[in-house]
C-alpha cells in the first residue's frame, strides 16, 4: 500500500476550454480510507479514472509513493479498482475473472497455477462468492457482481497500491448497500488497505472514511475528517451536500441592537442572537433541520412563526415542511401527532447550531473554528 | 398458450414448402450432374434410378481429363479466398478498433467522416474499378497471380467489415479495457484477452461474409486472371463457353464449390450463435 499524491490536476475531454477537474489537490495517506464526495459532474469519477491512468492527466502530477506515476500507464501502476458499471469480463466465468489480475504479464511476481487457484478460492470464501465461482457474469445478481468487482480488486499479489472504489454500491438495494457499507469498512480495516472512494451518498462517505474531500464542478470545496465535514461546513455548498433533509438558508440581515444583535428575516419579528456574529449586515442564515425547535406554543426567546405545509413520516422521525414568510424550511423532528397540515408553529434554532454564510460568495463568515456551528 | 392445430398443420405445411423452395435448386444441381446429355435435354427427370439412370461421367471428366485445371482452380480459389478473408479481418478489425476507441482528425475529417468514406468505396460497383485495376495490375505484373487476386479481394471486402466491426467494437463497453488496463495489462492484451473474445460473433460473421464474396466473385477473377490463378466461379462460366454447355461437369463443379463455404458456415456457427448477452454491466 502506499501514498497517493495528486498534484494541481487538471483533466479536459477533447481538448474541450471547461476543465472537468480543475487543479485539483488530494491526497491519500498510507491505509487511509479518503472518500470523495460530490453531485454528479463534480469531477468525482475523472480524478478517480486519472489516478488509475485509464484517463491522461491532462495537466498537474501524480505521485504514488513519491514516484512521478503522471505518464506511466495503467498497468504499471499498480493500482486496483473497483468500477461503477462493475466491469466484470462477461466471457470469463467468476473463477477466470478473479484469476485474471493475477495472471497479468506485467505482475514482477509470476504465480503458479496452485498459487494463484488458492487466492482466488480465499477471496471468493470472504466475500461468500465460493459456490459461484464457475457461474459466468450474466448468471450472478447484482450484489454478487459487486462482490466478484470487489474481489477482484482485492486479489491482486503483490497487493495493489491504492484501491479506487467508484460508487461500487451505488446500485444495490438499501438493505444490501447497508451490509455492503459495513463489509467495506470491516474489509478496510482487516486488509489495511489505502482505499480512495466515490461516492454522490454523504451517509457512505461519514460511515467509512477516514476523511471526506467534497468536490463541486472539479474544484475541491472542503477536506476533512467526517466529523469536521459535517460540523464546520466552510461554504454552503458543503454544508448542503452533507446532511439529509439539507441544511435551511435563510437570508436576513443582522442589526446590531443596543447591547445584542438581531437577525432580520423578512417581516418576521426580529430574532435575538444569543452570541456575537462576526460582523453585521446581509448574510445567509444557515441551520440544519434536526437543530430547529418546534412547538405549538411561542418560546420565551424570540422565534419564527410558520405555517406547516407537509408533513412526510420517516417512521421514528418526521420532516416538517414549514412556510415561514414564503420560505420554505425543513424540521426534523420526533414523530408527533399533534401537528397537522395548516398549524400555525414556533420555530427556535438552536443558537449554537447556526452558520452563517456571506450571501455573496457563499462563504462562512462566522465561527471558521467551528465555535458557533459545532453540531 | 398453444397454438391450435389448425395453426400448428399450416405451419408445417409452409415450413416443408420453404425448405423444398430452398434445398431443390441444391438437389437438382446434385442429379444433373449425375445426367448423361441426352438426360438433361431430354425433359425433366427428378428421380435417379426411376426417370433416368445415372452415370458417373461428369465426375470421371474432373477427376480424370479435367482434372489439372480443376484441381488447380479449386487450389487457387481456397488460397486466395482464405488468406483475402484472413487478411480483412485483421486488416478491419484494426481498422474498425480504431475508429470506434479513438477520435481522429485528418484535414478537419474526424472519425466518422473515415468511417463514411471507407464505406462509400463498397458503394462503387466493381465494374467501375475493373479496368483501372487491369492496367495497373499489367504494370505492376499482377496479372493472373494469386498475390494480385489477394490484394484485390481483400480491398473490396476491408469497407463493409470495417463497417460492420466497428458497429460491433463501439458495443463493446470501453470500461472493460479500463478494468483490464487496472488489472495489468497492456493495450495490446487487452485487445486479445478482452475485446476479440467479446467480438467473436462480429469476426466470424465478417470472416463468413469475407469468404463468400471472394469465393463466389467472378467479375474481377474473369479479367484479371487467365489460366495460372483462374478460380472455380471462371472454371464453371468456362464449361460454358466451349462448344456446348457442359451441364453435368458444370453442375458437378457447382457441387464442389459448394462445400468449403458451408464447411466455413459450420466452423463458424459456433461463434455465431453464442450471441450478445454480455453480463458485464450493471443493466
Amino acid at each position: 500500500m502506499a501514498h497517493i499524491v495528486l498534484k494541481n490536476a487538471t483533466k479536459r475531454y477533447n481538448g474541450s476550454k471547461i476543465a472537468a477537474v480543475d487543479h485539483l489537490s488530494i491526497e491519500c495517506k498510507d491505509k487511509e480510507f479518503l472518500a470523495i464526495l460530490g453531485p454528479s459532474g463534480a469531477g468525482k469519477t475523472s480524478t478517480l479514472k486519472m489516478i488509475a491512468g485509464v484517463e491522461e492527466i491532462s495537466e498537474g502530477k501524480l505521485y504514488i509513493d513519491d514516484k512521478d506515476m503522471t505518464n506511466v500507464p495503467s498497468q504499471n501502476r499498480n493500482v486496483s479498482m473497483v468500477f461503477e458499471s462493475y466491469a466484470l469480463y462477461p466471457h470469463l466465468t467468476v473463477r477466470e475473472n478473479l484469476a485474471f489480475p493475477l495472471k497479468a504479464p506485467t505482475r514482477i511476481q509470476k504465480l503458479t497455477k496452485m498459487e494463484i487457484d488458492a487466492k482466488v478460492e480465499e477471496w471468493a470464501t470472504i466475500v461468500g462468492l465460493n459456490k459461484l465461482l464457475d457461474r459466468k457474469p450474466s448468471q450472478l445478481s447484482g450484489g454478487q457482481r459487486q462482490r466478484v468487482s470487489l474481489a477482484r480488486a482485492l486479489v491482486r499479489s503483490p497487493e495493489p497500491n491504492v484501491i479506487l472504489m467508484d460508487e461500487p454500491i451505488a446500485h444495490l438495494d438499501a438493505k444490501l448497500r447497508n451490509s455492503m457499507r459495513a463489509e467495506l469498512k470491516r474489509l478496510h480495516q482487516d486488509v489495511g488497505a489505502t482505499i480512495i472512494y466515490v461516492t454522490h451518498d454523504y451517509v457512505e462517505a461519514m460511515a467509512m472514511a477516514d476523511r471526506i474531500v467534497v468536490l463541486n464542478n472539479g474544484n475541491m470545496m472542503q477536506q476533512g475528517t467526517p466529523k469536521d465535514i459535517y460540523e464546520n461546513p466552510l461554504n454552503e455548498f458543503v454544508a448542503s451536500t452533507v446532511g439529509e433533509p439539507p441544511m435551511n438558508f435563510l437570508r436576513g440581515e443582522i442589526e446590531k441592537n443596543k447591547n445584542h444583535y438581531d437577525f432580520i428575516f423578512k417581516d418576521q419579528l426580529p430574532l435575538k442572537l444569543e452570541f456575537i456574529p462576526e460582523k453585521p449586515g446581509m448574510v445567509d442564515l444557515g441551520i440544519r433541520p434536526s437543530e430547529i425547535q418546534v412547538s405549538h406554543q411561542k418560546p420565551e426567546q424570540s422565534s419564527f412563526i410558520g405555517y406547516v405545509e407537509n408533513i412526510l413520516p420517516t417512521g421514528a422521525k418526521q420532516i416538517m415542511e414549514v412556510n415561514v414568510s414564503n420560505t420554505m424550511v425543513l424540521v426534523k423532528t420526533e414523530r408527533d401527532y399533534t401537528y397537522h397540515k395548516g398549524d400555525m408553529v414556533h420555530l427556535l434554532p438552536a443558537f449554537e447550531k447556526i452558520c452563517f454564510f456571506d450571501p455573496m460568495n457563499k462563504k462562512r463568515t462566522s465561527g471558521k473554528d467551528g465555535e458557533n456551528c459545532n453540531g | 398458450m398453444k397454438d391450435s392445430k389448425k395453426v400448428r398443420v399450416l405451419r408445417n405445411i409452409l415450413i416443408v414448402l420453404w425448405i423444398i423452395g430452398v434445398t431443390f435448386p441444391i438437389y437438382w444441381t446434385l442429379i444433373t450432374s449425375f445426367k448423361s446429355q441426352v438426360d438433361i435435354y431430354g425433359g425433366p427427370y427428378y428421380f435417379p434410378g426411376i426417370d433416368f439412370t445415372p452415370n458417373l461421367s461428369a465426375w470421371n471428366f474432373l477427376f480424370t481429363t479435367g482434372s489439372q485445371s480443376f484441381l488447380l482452380s479449386l487450389k487457387n480459389s481456397l488460397i486466395i479466398s482464405l488468406i483475402s478473408s484472413i487478411l480483412v479481418l485483421v486488416i478491419g478489425s484494426m481498422a474498425a478498433y480504431g475508429l470506434s476507441r479513438y477520435q481522429y482528425n485528418y484535414f478537419g475529417k474526424n472519425s466518422e467522416d473515415l468511417a463514411a468514406t471507407i464505406l462509400s468505396q463498397r458503394m462503387m460497383p466493381p465494374i467501375v474499378a475493373v479496368i483501372a485495376l487491369f492496367i495497373m495490375f499489367s504494370i505492376i505484373n499482377l496479372l493472373d497471380s494469386k498475390v494480385g487476386m489477394i490484394i484485390v479481394y481483400t480491398w473490396m471486402n476491408l469497407p463493409i467489415t470495417v463497417y460492420l466491426l466497428k458497429d460491433f467494437f463501439a458495443g463493446i463497453p470501453q470500461e472493460l479495457e479500463h478494468a483490464a488496463a487496472v488489472d495489468g495489462y497492456s493495450k495490446f492484451d487487452q485487445i486479445r484477452k478482452i475485446v476479440l473474445p467479446l467480438a467473436a460473433p462480429g469476426l466470424a460473421t465478417c470472416f463468413t461474409l469475407a469468404f463468400n464474396f471472394a469465393w463466389n466473385e467472378f467479375l474481377f477473377a474473369l479479367i484479371l486472371t487467365f489460366q495460372k490463378s483462374q478460380t472455380i466461379p471462371v472454371l464453371i462460366s468456362s464449361m460454358n463457353a466451349q462448344m456446348k454447355p457442359e451441364w453435368s461437369i458444370i453442375s458437378a463443379l457447382g457441387i464442389v464449390a459448394i462445400i468449403p463455404p458451408t464447411f466455413i458456415a459450420i466452423a463458424m456457427d459456433k461463434y455465431l450463435v453464442q450471441g450478445l448477452s454480455f453480463g458485464s454491466a450493471t443493466k
